[in-house]
């Protein structure tokens, strides 16, 4: 009876033109964003090689240590192999930065410079299904139980010796199923032709990542099916179960992720950088305005050495801490904005397919962690490096040392982003796949008690 | 007669549950935006006087005007005022340049920040106008004659003596009146929000406001239009909506946001990073033989330092203005490196924006945001604006510099050097920002607005034929 149900509902649904129009749209869709997301990710890729060489050319030309002294170097991570899935923060993420070991690190500009693609969103596999495939979704479900109660076969079906719960569980398989093999099919498809139009190649950790976007995707689609059903067992018109469909999705996906963030910006509010710069100076005149009148009374100049070096550790550890404080406050603006907005399906689905793909926000923290570490492990090779290279001129002559000596390239540390294992990638999104599936049971349970109690007379 | 048969089809709207859901969508979306963005445009603008302060006394904590010469000063793009309705690019969070006296001024980046508006799109007034109103436009009037054909009541209709033309008229001014009124009715709401909240929009920037609900009033005719379209060529309400939606969801999520994607492939652009480490590497190498050369007559400069008397000065004289002069030369070499690499990157870059914007002009809603945010001045055109503001102000602190080290010149070399200067920049010229004129915003945006206009007439008279040859019964 059960797969009778589902056979009906599978036939129902490929039969129309409704779903004709559903299945060519995000056919055409999950293609095209497959092909030109990976053909992104290949010239991304070039970029990165071609500008990597280019920095390690550069430094090869540099005659001495201190020209890497003052001139530092450029570092970039490589693109995110998964952004052809999920951009997410990528475009930000593609910064380069000028690591020096004096200065610190200078962040230069984005590779995604074209001003209008921070005008609209990215068209990536995630938001086809956060957007669009839950639109289509909740549009193939608004009329599972209103429809057939319109037309009267709801009546004819409940007057056979049917349970309703295999109607309503058969009506949910089949509608699903009808709703993802399709969605399965373009991937397959658009992933066959990135193939073959991009040289991309996928390791078998990346296969691993997609595939639990895969099913991070089918899980999302689900509660936006379930949810359609829910609508559609609580009315008996389907005009009335399309408005309250597209009322809940214009609020679910366009609304409170959009909103949210910057409600959150409110709400926790973090000094702005100036003030920061302010209290950094402040910090700082005030350590030397101590020194200067200890350095007064200091009797010999090792003492005042040791004053000089002692308010400089000083100043740096303040300074950290300082900066440590303004992230943290960071930190707990994104956790909040991050909270708020998880009553909404579609954030929880964006943050967990960004930290799957490795975009999300813990990857762009990591990242930053990463470039402030990496500074003062190059600051400290190229202390090393001027350190032997001054004590061998210092076994030369003064004629000598104007000679240009060259440092090997391979002394300096490697900057490689080691992004988060798969493991803890999954382990960070738990919070929101449990949100998700409890989103799917929570509707399905809904819809069930509803439509167990469903007046077919009306 | 085209009264009563408006009237029948605003009261037919206004009566049923879909405007129901559709005004309280929309003032709901619309009041909780512009309250949100009220808000934020207040914070934003304290930070941004904290930030001048800060810079301010960054400067004078300088020392000397050499040094200030040489960091520059910061400085912040302020907040626009028409962020409440159109956000645009201002979700950008890099708002500070440092304007060094002479090169290039540049954007500064943070290694950390709250990404999360990268995330995800801003709602504000346009986005909800783009999005959502363009949603409510469809669905508004997807059955207006295919829903009527099915209940029949327009055989009925037909019977009597009435002309097409003002049957059709009568559909779409109902229709489109029906649609507007929430809207209006949340800008108004919006207008006195933004009125109490203390914006102090001048003239123009009302001026602006008031076109940027034009622009929406046009967009949201020519969605009506095509809804109505689609409608007199369906036979059935479910055929309608199935086309309609997915002209929506290609209009409104698809083209706009492949564009970019598309652009870059058609007219690639050199990546940025290859642009700077063009100019490092060119840099360095005119550095290098400034370097060599300045090897190349170290003798020269010892004999010079160690000689005494008057010959001696003189030829030190002589050998520091040689001396200043290759300094010279060296940066205005090096300038000269960064404004071409950087010119010939902006170059290609506006090509690819250009091609960005011609192709996703396909759809009205591109045409529409880009019209909407360079009118209220937070789209790619106030970027160059902000950009060219900042290099006049560069302009007037290199002068300013400037006569202040005469000044310190002419009062002596130890002056000079001797760290006894006075050093006071209370005087310094400030940045002041101003938006660029409407009128020329408009300008800039006219082709946009033209092809919107376009839109908005050829869907109506697409409608209008289309209803003309429709087979009613």
């Amino acid at each position: 009876m059960f797969t009778l149900i589902v056979l009906k509902e599978i036939r129902h649904n490929i039969l129309t033109l409704r779903f004709a129009v559903v299945y060519s749209l995000f056919f055409v869709l999950t293609v095209i964003s497959m092909v030109l997301l990976s053909s992104n990710y290949q010239s991304q890729w070039d970029n990165y090689v071609r500008s990597k060489a280019a920095e390690r050319e550069n430094l090869g030309t540099m005659e001495n240590v201190r020209d890497l002294r003052w001139q530092g170097t450029k570092v970039q991570k490589e693109p995110s192999k998964l952004s052809i899935f999920s951009l997410g923060l990528d475009k930000e993420m593609s910064r380069s930065s000028f690591v020096s070991s004096r200065g610190g690190v200078e962040v230069g500009s984005s590779q995604y410079s074209n001003p209008i693609s921070a005008l609209f969103a990215t068209p990536d596999l995630s938001y086809v299904v956060n957007v669009v495939i839950s639109l289509l979704a909740l549009l193939l479900a608004f009329d599972a139980i209103s429809g057939e109660n319109e037309e009267g076969t709801l009546r004819l079906m409940l007057a056979n010796a049917v349970p309703r719960d295999v109607i309503l569980l058969g009506k949910w398989l089949g509608g699903y199923v009808a709703l993802v093999v399709p969605f399965l099919l373009a991937v397959g498809v658009g992933f066959v032709l990135s193939v073959v139009f991009t040289d991309l190649t996928l390791d078998a950790e990346s296969w691993m990542r997609a595939a639990t976007l895969m099913l991070l995707s089918l899980l999302y689609i689900s509660v936006f099916f379930t949810l359609g059903i829910l609508v559609s067992a609580f009315n008996h018109r389907s005009s009335t179960a399309l408005m309250a469909s597209l009322f809940l999705w214009v609020f679910i996906v366009l609304t409170v992720p959009n909103v949210v963030p910057i409600l959150a910006r409110q709400i926790a509010g973090i000094p702005s950088l100036g003030m920061l710069d302010g209290q950094r100076a402040a910090i700082e005149n005030e350590q030397w305005r101590t020194a200067r009148e200890r350095m007064r009374s200091a009797s010999s100049d090792d003492e005042r050495r040791n004053i000089h070096l002692e308010v400089r550790e000083n100043i740096a550890r303040e300074w950290t801490r300082l900066q440590e404080e303004y992230e943290n406050k960071i930190d707990k603006q994104i956790e909040l904005a991050q909270i708020l907005s998880r009553i909404s399906p579609s954030a929880s689905f964006v943050y967990a397919a960004t930290n799957i793909s490795g975009t999300g926000i813990g990857d762009f923290r990591n990242l930053a962690d990463y470039t402030k570490q990496y500074q003062g492990r190059f600051a400290d090779a190229v202390r090393e490096l001027y350190r032997e290279e001054h004590e061998r001129e210092e076994q030369r002559t003064v004629e000598q040392r104007i000679d240009d000596e060259p440092f090997d390239v391979d002394r300096l540390p490697e900057y490689r982003v080691r992004g988060d294992s798969l493991a803890r990638s999954f382990q960070g999104s738990m919070l929101d796949i449990g949100l998700l599936v409890g989103f799917n049971i929570a509707f399905l349970l809904v819809s069930y008690v509803k439509f167990m109690r469903y007046d077919v007379c009306e | 007669m085209f009264g009563t048969l408006f009237k029948k089809e605003l009261l037919d709207h206004l009566l049923g549950f879909r405007f129901a859901v559709s005004a309280v969508l929309c003032l709901l979306l619309m009041i909780i935006s512009v309250i949100i963005l009220v808000g934020d445009y207040s914070a934003r603008r304290n930070d941004f006087h904290r930030n001048m302060t800060a810079y301010k006394a960054e400067a004078e904590e300088e020392g000397s005007y050499f040094d200030l010469a040489r960091h520059g000063v910061k400085v912040d793009r302020p907040p626009a005022k028409l962020q409440v309705p159109a956000y645009g690019l201002e979700k950008d969070p890099d708002r500070t340049a440092r304007v060094p006296a002479s090169g290039i001024p540049k954007v500064l980046h943070e290694l950390y920040l709250n990404p999360l508006l990268s995330l995800f799109p801003v709602a504000d007034v346009v986005f909800v106008v783009a999005t959502v109103l363009s949603l409510l436009a469809f669905v508004v009037s997807y059955d207006a004659v295919t829903g009527e054909r099915e209940q029949e009541t327009i055989k009925l209709l037909m019977s009597y003596n009435v002309p097409r033309d003002r049957l059709i008229l009568a559909k779409w001014l109902g229709g489109y009146v029906s649609l507007v009124i929430p809207f209006l009715l949340s800008a108004g709401i919006g207008c006195v929000v933004i009125q109490l909240a203390d914006i102090d929009l001048g003239g123009s920037d009302w001026m602006a406001f008031g076109m940027l609900i034009g622009l929406s009033l046009v967009f949201l005719a020519a969605m009506f239009s095509i809804g109505l379209f689609v409608s007199c060529i369906c036979r059935y309400s479910a055929t309608s909506i199935t086309v309609l939606v997915l002209i929506w969801v290609i209009c409104v999520l698809v083209v706009p946001n492949i564009s970019p994607y598309v652009a870059a492939e058609v007219v690639p652009v050199k990546p940025f990073s290859a642009v700077e480490s063009e100019i490092k590497q060119e840099t360095a190498s005119v550095m290098r033989s400034f370097m060599r050369r300045l090897h190349g007559r170290r003798s020269e400069l010892r004999r010079a330092f160690r000689g005494s008397g008057q010959e001696a000065a003189q030829a030190r004289q002589k050998l520091m203005e040689t001396m200043n002069q290759a300094r010279t030369e060296l940066q205005e070499s090096i300038g000269r490196i960064e404004e071409t690499k950087l010119g010939e990157f902006q170059r290609g870059q506006n090509r690819q924006i250009i091609a960005t914007k011609n192709i996703s002009r396909i759809s009205p809603i591109a045409a529409y945001v880009y019209a909407a945010t360079d009118v209220a001045s937070t789209g790619v055109r106030k970027q160059e604006h902000f950009y060219q503001s900042v290099q006049e102000y560069q302009r007037q602190f290199e002068r300013y510099v400037e006569t202040k080290m005469e000044g310190m010149f002419s009062q002596g070399f130890m002056a000079f050097f001797g760290g006894q200067q006075e050093y006071d920049v209370s005087d310094m010229p400030e940045f002041r920002y101003e938006e660029e004129e409407l009128a020329r915003r408009v300008d800039y945006s006219l082709w946009d607005i033209v092809v919107l206009a376009g839109y908005s007439v050829v869907f109506f008279l697409a409608s209008f034929v289309g209803f003309m040859k429709a087979d009613l019964l």
